[in-house]
């Protein structure tokens, strides 16, 4: 059987919670939750209420669960701690490394502030959140210790002021990634959204991987997955649907183009191409202002943080 | 021990309860909100009704079952189990959404938003979260609770399965509690008289006829309206007539051939409500024969006046438990689910839970603070109700 029957997986092959949160108990590991942040205000009480309710009032599964933010100017800190939850700004975590603004920034940095064995990333501006967006994640990990890092997928309706539109998710996914995988790395074409900001991953292999700062963190860790442990390492589970904010095409345009620089770093460090003449890091776009059309430059540097195995504080904090 | 400082009241105070529920919120507020996201127009509650039945299940309560009409129960046994109290929720909402559409619930630190809140998400979900808050604030009743989360209770089905529900259930109920989200300090112990009538006129067009010179359904509901209004009703009984709503054609030039009115009638007498309704028949009998048009009529839902009275002890303890938590009570007839139970010689009372704004709008907002305070009303008034208000039984 083909990695794709063997390692994709519905979540309703995992909703008997009771039974999961046996064999998590069986198996030792715990299990953390991060929610990175920027201006969620108006989803991130749900999705506390949800995670802390089911997956830790009712059935033990989630140990431990914290909200990283980036500097979140609306509301999102005052709800998340209105209710209950660990709330961390980035900056404050890890002083002695800096402060980086950027979602892998606070990806990163959650691997040292969390303790679990297993950390669950899920992103905070999904307005149709349910315990499966963990579970169906988990899951895969608790029976399956060859399994490490498990992706979400899901049909992405797009939500209108009028109601949801079926499909169009996922355009950076189909128009850049999906073909770039295609030319350099065809196994990974096997990942239905390779971009989608929930997966679960072991902190063994999380702490061994560099984290990109920016858009490329999802990009990067899967190739250096895949590198390093191969496709049986990785796990995907359907969530059937996933509704948030859609993004207007030029923020995509930018964001693709910080996952292509990702993309060419990981591509000459693994020596698939060679670039000769240095690559700029400044996107161009075009807008018209009224009869006046203007080129829109923007800066984008995709930094990466160092593998958190190479850090002295999380050394000390996660000794060997 | 500072001798000075006030003694706290025993946690099965309403007072004590309402800050208990405040920290313990979640189970609640999760299960508004999984339940507000899952449609539930009358007679299509099979999503919720499997949530409920497997939340029941969840509980580990006894005899969880879903009947012939969709109702889902569950039993809290009680330490004696010889008596039973009924906690009633409806589970459909006016809330429909196309196949593309889905509903979404939002809550932050003072308020739950999104539409179907306040009729009755918010009061289903306090009825599923009974289990956990029994548990958390260790209530135990000699009592046998029922859970019943019932459906097809809107509009035409008229209160269908809590009918059929309390036609079929095998024991006696000695109390019943109607549970609504809104409004808090509502306190229902009786329903007047009251018919639903709903009226159509039918004109016949001639065919070729100018549209200036045609029959006009509007003109002849018009006439019907001004006919209704010139019953005299009584003071006493107190007798109303409410129009409800009218709607007749589609454009601007066109005689529409049909029109339709739905009103209510009600009154503290059931007999006077019967005359009228008897008096708008033969008004329109009159009107069809003068007019050659086609006049009907159909009665959609009626209700027979009756409940405990005021100087009923269950009534005074809701009082007390209200005055102690400081909400104003507001009373008054109900028209809806109390009804039935009051049909069946149950007694029964229905109370509201908290605050809402934006009624009926996609984001209608029910305020969370008031909330607690009408659980801890609740839990209060099951707690009054089985130690001091059910017979005895052998």
């Amino acid at each position: 059987m083909s990695w794709l029957q063997t390692n994709t997986f519905h979540h309703s092959d995992f909703s008997d919670l009771r039974t999961l949160c046996a064999a998590k108990e069986e198996s030792g590991l715990t299990i953390s939750l991060c929610i990175p942040t920027l201006n969620e205000e108006t989803t991130i009480g749900k999705e506390i209420v949800i995670f802390k309710s089911e997956l830790m009032d009712r059935y033990p599964l989630v140990d431990e669960f914290a909200v990283i933010d980036s500097g979140s100017t609306d509301r999102t800190g005052e709800i998340a701690t209105s209710f209950g939850a660990d709330f961390y700004y980035s900056g404050d975590i890890l002083p002695s490394q800096g402060f980086k603004r950027g979602k892998g920034e606070n990806l990163w940095k959650a691997l040292y502030q969390l303790k679990g064995d297993i950390i669950c990333y899920v992103d905070a501006d999904i307005s149709n959140i349910h315990p499966r967006f963990v579970y169906g994640l988990v899951a895969p990990l608790i029976h399956d210790p060859a399994i490490h890092y498990v992706k979400a997928f899901y049909e992405r309706p797009m939500a209108y002021s009028h109601g949801i539109r079926a499909t169009g998710g996922g355009r950076v996914t189909e128009i850049l990634v999906r073909p770039l995988f295609s030319l350099f790395y065809p196994e990974l074409t096997q990942l239905f959204q390779p971009l989608s900001g929930e997966y679960a991953v072991r902190r063994t292999v999380l702490e061994n991987l560099p984290f990109p700062i920016g858009y490329g963190v999802e990009t990067s860790h899967i190739i250096d997955v895949y590198l390093r442990w191969g496709m049986p390492a990785f796990g995907q589970t359907d969530l059937d649907q996933r509704v948030h904010r859609n993004q207007p095409t030029t923020a995509l345009g930018r964001m693709a183009f910080g996952i292509l620089q990702s993309f060419l770093n990981r591509l000459q460090k693994h020596g698939k191409v060679g670039v000769r003449d240095e690559i700029s890091s400044v996107y161009r776009a075009l807008q018209a202002n009224g009869a006046e059309y203007e080129e829109v430059t923007t800066e984008i540097i995709e930094e990466e943080r160092p593998p958190m195995v190479e850090i002295p504080d999380y050394l000390a904090r996660f000794p060997r | 021990m500072d001798p000075a400082a006030p003694v706290p009241p025993p946690l099965h105070a309403p007072s004590a309860l309402r800050a208990e529920l405040a920290r313990g919120r979640e189970v609640l507020l999760a299960n508004a909100l999984m339940l507000g996201e899952i449609p539930s127009p009358s007679g299509h509650e099979t999503a919720r009704t499997r949530f409920l039945a497997d939340r029941f299940s969840q509980s580990a309560l006894q005899d969880i079952s879903i009947d012939e009409e969709g109702n889902v129960q569950a039993l809290v046994p009680g330490r004696a189990g010889n008596r039973n109290i009924l906690l009633a929720a409806h589970v459909d909402t006016l809330v429909t959404v196309g196949p593309d559409q889905r509903i979404t619930i939002n809550v932050g630190p003072e308020s739950l938003t999104g539409p179907g809140l306040a009729d009755n998400t918010v009061g289903l979900a306090t009825v599923a979260s009974l289990p956990d808050l029994l548990e958390r604030f260790h209530l135990e009743f000699d009592a046998n609770l029922i859970l019943l989360a019932h459906v097809k209770s809107l509009g035409s089905n008229d209160l269908r399965g809590l009918r059929f529900f309390l036609e079929h259930y095998p024991e006696p109920i000695h109390a019943g509690l109607v549970v609504e989200a809104i409004n808090l300090g509502r306190l229902n112990h009786f329903c007047n008289g009251m018919v639903q009538a709903d009226i159509t006129c039918h004109v016949h067009q001639e065919p070729g006829k100018r549209w200036e010179a045609s029959e006009n359904a509007i003109v002849i509901m018009h006439r019907i309206v001004r006919r209704i209004l010139e019953i005299p009703l009584p003071q006493e009984p107190r007798t109303s007539v409410i129009l409800g709503s009218i709607r007749a054609g589609r454009t601007f030039n066109r005689p529409p051939e049909t029109a339709r009115l739905q009103l209510e009638i009600r009154s503290e007498a059931s007999g006077k409500a019967r005359e009228i309704r008897l008096e708008i028949g033969r008004i329109l009998d009159e009107i069809s024969a003068e007019t050659a048009s086609e006049c009907a009529i159909s009665f959609p839902a009626l209700r027979t006046p009756g409940g405990i009275p005021f100087s009923h002890p269950m009534v005074s303890a809701a009082r007390d438990i209200l005055q102690e938590l400081e909400i104003p009570p507001i009373m008054g007839p109900s028209y809806s689910d109390l009804a039935a139970l009051i049909s069946h010689e149950i007694p029964a009372l229905t109370i509201g839970l908290t605050t809402a704004s934006n009624l009926n709008e996609p984001n209608e907002q029910i305020e969370i603070e008031p909330l607690f305070m009408g659980v801890a009303q609740l839990l209060s008034l099951l707690r009054r109700i089985d130690r001091e208000f059910l017979p005895n039984s052998d």
